[in-house]
């Protein structure tokens, strides 16, 4: 198994009353998922994952990364288990401080002990997994647009390959197109290497898109584990996690609401809302 | 508050090329304007130039007939309100109350009626009962309301909001869309909302598109929101909803005037 938590709990404070995970259970695969977390802020998204790579330490239950105890012990390595499983955090591109793209992308492989050579090989595979052109590779990193810097950020992190890798809201301020791209290339790596990944996001429209498997924050705990279809059509769970519809079930519920739309299964996609109503809602599967 | 660019031209020291040159339109006074454009597309620079952070290489720039030249902007800069990206740099007091105030003591406004002013914008955007709490335990769509208050409370004439929701998460830019509808609604004043989400320009009175340099689209939300095939190629991406009605355009099927009206109607309310 490559995560998997059994009853975690954390606190970030030893004396607070509230826990920011809750008895959290749930396990991920070592390869070929592709995991959206959900959860308005504050519901532990972040803490949750940095707990997938050792930088924070479960207060109770059990985290096992490929099948290694994450526990508070002296003879914890960390290092082994970040070569496995990569974060790329938040606003990744502010961490950026190397002179050129490739050197930046070159400091993980370095820093996990490949040489100068090696290093380099590695950050010019995952920068062109990552689309970022050869040429932008000996520019400075601070000259890039927003979208170019978040590639390289992310890039720093698969060029350490790791199995499974993880982004922290990677299409925050992005501009729409940036946002698309970005999406159809963590696909294409996911489908190329076969490596999971695991994003958090806030994008209903992104989650209808490219979600296969969804596991949905709320106060600490994991309230769903489950498909995006099942999550988009239960209404009383959407409302109590302060979850969105996407766009196209918004307004296929504003047709229905109005008499002008009928189906079984609540459209998520705009291919799904056009094809609903082309066809008057009858056999839309 | 009336603005004017006339032929601008302005590049950056550092750069090779202007970002725009001979740029030039009127955005009427009291009116909701959305400026749309990818990412570098030159739209924090057109604020920049507006609030007199930055100054065009040829062309003049007019507010309410005045050129803005280094004798005027002092004045002119007091009727001006922008709201930034990121919420955290807007902050320079201790509390909530502080930071409304700031600008308050910079247009030397009597105390008493300063409290007045806090108390009664920070009610406004909801903000009351954090006057004396630090900004820095606020979510990133409270801090950009608290900068609201801030511009209200000065009275400026113009609000500029630049990206302000494009760093928050969807409780935060729903409360910041709100307000600008609000502000549209229930003040007289000029509003310039810049973004690149489509989203966020249809409340506007007047979307612009701006491309390469150039303002390729210029009209009311219905007819520049339709226009697909440029706002692609300028970067920009149709929400979903106007994409599928976009799609259904060209289809025949039942009830197809009521459903597309009222796909629109949905749309807009959004
Ligand atoms: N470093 C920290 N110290 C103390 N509390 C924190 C810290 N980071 C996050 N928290 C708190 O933990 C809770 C969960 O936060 P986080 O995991 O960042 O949520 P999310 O990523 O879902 O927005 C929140 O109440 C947050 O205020
Ligand atoms: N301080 C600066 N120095 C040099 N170039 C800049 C500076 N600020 C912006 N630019 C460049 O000017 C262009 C327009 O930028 P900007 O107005 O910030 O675009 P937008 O707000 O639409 O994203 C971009 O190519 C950007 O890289
Ligand atoms: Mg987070
Ligand atoms: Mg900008």
């Amino acid at each position: 198994m490559g995560i998997d938590f059994q009853n975690v709990d954390f606190k970030y404070a030893k004396k607070a009353t509230t826990k920011q995970l809750d008895q959290v259970s749930f396990s991920i695969q070592e390869k070929d998922e592709f995991v959206m977390i959900l959860g308005q802020t504050g519901s532990g998204k972040s803490t949750m994952v940095q707990h997938m790579n050792g930088l924070l330490l479960a207060s109770g239950g059990q985290v096992r990364i490929f099948d290694q105890n994450i526990i508070r012990s002296k003879k914890l390595k960390l290092k082994p288990i970040r070569r496995h499983v990569g974060l790329v955090f938040q606003f990744p591109e502010y961490q950026i401080f190397e002179s050129t793209v490739l050197k930046d992308v070159m400091f993980g492989p370095k820093n996990f002990g490949k040489t100068k050579e090696e290093a380099e090989q590695l950050a010019k595979d995952a920068c062109q997994l990552i689309g970022i052109p050869s040429d932008l590779l000996e520019r400075s990193p601070f000259n890039l647009s927003g979208g170019q810097m978040r590639r390289v950020a992310i890039a720093g992190s698969l060029a350490i390959d790791p199995d499974i890798l993880i982004l922290d809201e990677p299409t925050v301020g992005l501009d729409p197109k940036g946002k698309d791209e970005l999406m159809d290339l963590l696909v294409d790596i996911q489908q190329k290497t076969h490596k999971t990944i695991i994003m958090i996001t806030h994008d209903m429209d992104i989650v209808a898109n490219y979600a296969k498997r969804v596991l949905v924050m709320n106060h600490g705990k994991l309230v769903y584990d489950g498909t995006v279809q099942e999550l988009f059509e239960n209404e009383s769970h959407l409302k109590q996690y302060n979850l969105d519809l996407p766009t196209s079930a918004l307004l296929a519920k504003g047709l229905k609401e109005k008499g002008l739309l009928d189906y079984q299964r609540l459209p998520l996609t705009k291919s799904q809302l056009y094809t609903a109503i082309v066809r008057g809602g009858e056999d839309n599967e | 508050m009336k603005i004017e660019f006339k032929d601008v031209t302005f590049q950056y020291y550092s750069e090779e090329k202007p970002v725009f040159e001979h740029l030039s339109f009127t955005i009427e006074q009291g009116t909701t304007t959305a400026i749309l454009g990818h990412n570098g597309s030159g739209k924090s620079t057109i604020a920049k130039l507006i609030v007199g952070l930055l100054v065009p290489n040829a062309g003049q720039i007019l507010i309410d007939d005045v050129e803005l030249t280094e004798q005027t902007i002092d004045e002119i800069r007091k009727r001006m309100g922008i709201i930034f990206q990121n919420p955290d740099n807007q902050f320079v007091g201790v509390t909530v109350r502080d930071d409304i105030a700031f600008g308050l003591e910079n247009h030397q406004v009597p105390r008493e009626e300063m409290i007045q002013q806090i108390e009664k914008y920070a009610t406004l955007v909801d903000m009351k009962d954090y006057l004396d709490k630090s900004p820095e335990k606020l979510s990133g769509g409270q801090k950009q309301r608290v900068a609201i208050a801030g511009a209200l409370a000065m009275e400026t004439e113009l609000i500029i909001f630049d990206e302000s929701t494009s760093m928050l998460d969807p409780k935060g830019t729903k409360e910041i869309n709100q307000m600008m509808r609000s502000l549209k609604e229930n003040f007289q004043k000029s509003i310039i909302t810049i973004t690149h989400q489509l989203e966020e320009a249809i409340f506007a009175d007047r979307v612009m598109v701006l491309n390469e340099g150039k303002i390729v689209l210029d009209g009311t939300p219905q007819v520049v929101l339709k226009e697909k095939d440029i706002l692609e190629a300028s970067g920009l991406k149709l929400i979903d909803g106007l994409d599928v009605l976009n799609r259904l355009e060209k289809d025949d099927f039942d009830h197809k005037s009521s459903i597309m009206e009222a796909l629109w109607e949905l749309i807009f309310k959004m």
